[in-house]
């Protein structure tokens, strides 16, 4: 009898210790009212939300194809992103709406957090002052961290660790394999890109390549021609320099790649005065109808293809 | 009526001085003891009320006081600020929801709320009109504030400038009112709530101006191949619009930016008491819980209160005093009044009653106007708790 009043009194007791919840996560700030979906507006952050709580619970916010750093959310894709139970960004430097958007902070994940300190790549950053006080500066930072398969593994750790429990997925634990595996097949193809390059430069219009030519150790030589697709005539600085280059035969590989939206009359241009074949490498950080990994190893894939016959 | 009851009245009314003084003497009397423990009462409740509805704060290592009074009531403070970044890593710890709270500037006189959608949700504030602010340049206006600027969704509200006189500081800032919440009866309804970044704004962290590249040469003091120098005199966007968003822009590390302070609400009592001990340990910031921090506070008005209660009691045993004296004399002067009702017959206890019915008359009136004024004072007083 005094052994049964034991249990039943610790059972009490426990009871009592698990129902000590003042403000529970239901009672988080909103969390009644709000939609149990991850919110996403990149390609990247779509991949990894899928690849931690399933394809069915990731809701889209930016249109399919809307270029990252020009896009901004209008008052509708701002109520569904603060409605989401978590949003998945990549962050300031990839998304700059994120600067002069109210999201929530407690519901939003940042991939670029994944990112260490030292891993960023610097380009042609531009300070400026006013008067007297401190400098700051604008741009200069590559965002495409999600192409090096490295970076991109630390990002889908995150965002496994940030959503899953958020979304009822039970506890993070590691990389689910489909994805793991799908990073390595984009890991080997690049690899293999590489080797096919044999020491040569890649030529490229944008610097969002930086990453994953840095992580095969490919050389890479950006010309940044300002074509926005208006007609407006390209940078000339940049088309002398593209043309000093393409005449350093064997230094390159004889293609000029275009990771942001390739100009047919100067890609036309390029190839009868320059001998430059131009390819397009999608590196996937729009919304699209295939994934970015996807995206992002077909790329690699065609290029290899595009510099073999060399 | 009876007739003694009539007779009571008559003798009231044919005295109307006599009586309108006992009567205001006794009301006064009542009045004061009665809407000091009424304003008092709700004081209490409502400070301890909104205190209970917020688990934690965390801010600079500081006065308490000050930290809970400003984030509880906007309460003006200079406050030493909170970086960003010890937002991010609290909320990195998982034991709360952290909402980020900035109160340094005023939109005419108004305290500008700058803080996140988790605060709206946290406090249940409704837009009656419009949408909360979740733009660069946007505002929510409380319902006390929207009455008494008699702004609506589209208007435009000025914030304060900080230093009238002083060029290099970031000009007023003209807002657009995004929404008007509903009237929730505490201090939010005197607020304007935007969103954390507008204040970086206000406060000249962020701004907005024409690309560096392409500024008028004159402004130029210096250029590089990297880097530009520009005058003081650029004049920065002292409006959010469609046009000019994408050009604001934050100066300096992001993760520095400053905040007033942190609400913390615990997914649990455990982990509130951990998150609570652990901030304090670490000694780089304080985490204080509203309640004990009012409970300190009110403990001193409560002891002064206790005087003025004394005050109060010695108030009305004075007036009791005078006031029989009053009847008592009064029933000097009745004496032949008294003699008539003997004569004609009326019982010996008539007279008593008479005098007793007056004064039943005079407390009762006095009574109804100490409750109507102390009603009156409650509706009518400015609500100390929200000017606290």
């Amino acid at each position: 009898m005094g052994t049964v009043r034991t249990l039943l009194l610790s059972t009490a007791i426990a009871l009592c210790g698990c129902s000590d919840r003042r403000a529970g996560s239901e009672g988080a700030p909103g969390t009644t009212a709000l939609r149990s979906v991850v919110a996403v507006t990149s390609g990247p952050a779509e991949l990894l939300a899928a690849a931690a709580v399933g394809p069915d619970r990731v809701e889209r916010v930016a249109p399919k194809g809307a270029p990252l750093d020009r896009w901004r959310p209008d008052d509708g894709a701002l109520d569904a992103l603060v409605s989401a139970r978590r949003v998945l960004v990549l962050g300031d430097e990839a998304e700059p709406w994120l600067q002069r958007a109210g999201l929530p902070p407690s519901r939003t994940a940042r991939l670029e957090a994944a990112v260490p300190e030292g891993r960023w790549i610097e380009v042609g950053s531009f300070t400026h002052t006013h008067g007297g006080g401190e400098s700051h500066t604008h741009g200069g930072v590559v965002a495409e961290t999600w192409t090096d398969p490295d970076l991109l593994r630390a990002m889908a750790l995150r965002s496994d660790e940030q959503l899953r429990g958020a979304l009822g997925g039970g506890e993070a634990a590691q990389l689910p394999a489909g994805l793991e595996g799908r990073i390595d097949a984009y890991a080997a193809e690049l690899k293999a890109l590489a080797a096919a390059l044999d020491g040569r430069a890649l030529i490229a219009t944008h610097h969002g390549m930086e990453y994953l030519c840095r992580w095969a150790g490919i050389r890479l030589e950006v010309t940044e021609l300002e074509l926005d697709g208006s007609g407006a005539p390209p940078n000339d600085a940049a088309v002398r320099e593209l043309a000093e280059l393409a005449g350093l035969e064997g230094v390159h590989a004889g293609v000029l790649v275009w990771p942001g939206r390739l100009d047919p009359t100067f890609a036309e241009m390029a190839r009868q005065e320059l001998g430059l074949r131009s390819v397009d490498f999608d590196l996937g950080g729009t919304l699209s109808d295939r994934d970015t990994l996807t995206r992002l190893t077909r790329s690699a894939v065609s290029l290899r293809a595009a510099i073999e016959p060399e | 009526m009876s007739g003694i009851l009539f007779l009571a009245w008559r003798h009231a009314a044919a005295h109307r001085a006599r009586t309108s003084i006992l009567i205001a003497c006794v009301a006064l009397a009542l009045w004061v003891p009665w809407t000091a423990g009424a304003l008092a009462g709700q004081y209490d409740r409502t400070l301890r009320a909104r205190a209970a509805q917020t688990p934690l704060i965390i801010g600079a290592p500081g006065n308490r006081y000050d930290l809970t009074l400003a984030a509880l009531y906007f309460r003006p403070s200079r406050l030493e600020t909170v970086p960003y970044q010890e937002l991010e890593r609290l909320q990195e710890g998982g034991k709360a929801t952290f909402v980020p709270l900035h109160m340094r500037f005023t939109a005419r006189g108004n305290p500008i709320v700058a803080t996140s959608i988790e605060y709206v949700e946290f406090r249940g504030l409704q837009p009656v009109a419009g949408r909360h602010a979740l733009r660069l340049g946007e505002v929510a206006l409380g319902a006390e504030v929207a009455e008494a600027l008699g702004l609506r969704p589209g208007d435009a509200l000025l914030s304060d400038p900080t230093e009238l006189y002083d060029i290099s500081r970031p000009p007023a800032l003209k807002m657009r009112v995004a929404g008007v919440y509903r009237a929730t009866g505490t201090p939010d309804d005197g607020a304007v709530f935007c969103d954390v970044r507008t204040a970086w704004v206000l406060e000249g962290i962020a701004h907005g101006h024409a690309p560096a590249e392409e500024i008028d040469e004159s402004l130029v003091l210096s250029r590089a191949e990297e880097s530009v120098a520009v005058s003081g005199a650029l004049m920065e966007y002292a409006e959010v619009t469609e046009e000019n968003e994408d050009t604001f822009h934050y100066h300096g590390d992001t993760a520095l930016l400053p905040l007033s302070a942190v609400l913390a609400i615990p997914a649990s009592r455990k982990d509130g008491t951990l998150l609570k001990s652990a901030v304090n340990a670490a000694g780089d910031l304080q985490a204080v819980t509203p309640t004990s921090v009012i409970d300190d506070l009110l403990g001193v008005v409560f002891r002064i209160k206790a005087f003025f209660d004394l005050v109060g009691g010695f108030l009305l045993g004075t007036t009791a005093l005078l006031v029989s004296v009053v009847f008592l004399l009064s029933s000097r002067l009745r004496t032949a009044e008294m003699r008539t009702l003997d004569r004609i017959g009326a019982p010996r206890r008539v007279g008593a009653g008479l005098i007793g019915l007056e004064a039943v008359l005079v407390l009762l009136v006095a009574g109804a106007l100490a409750g109507g004024a102390t009603a009156a004072t409650l509706r009518w007083l400015p609500d100390l708790v929200s000017t606290f």
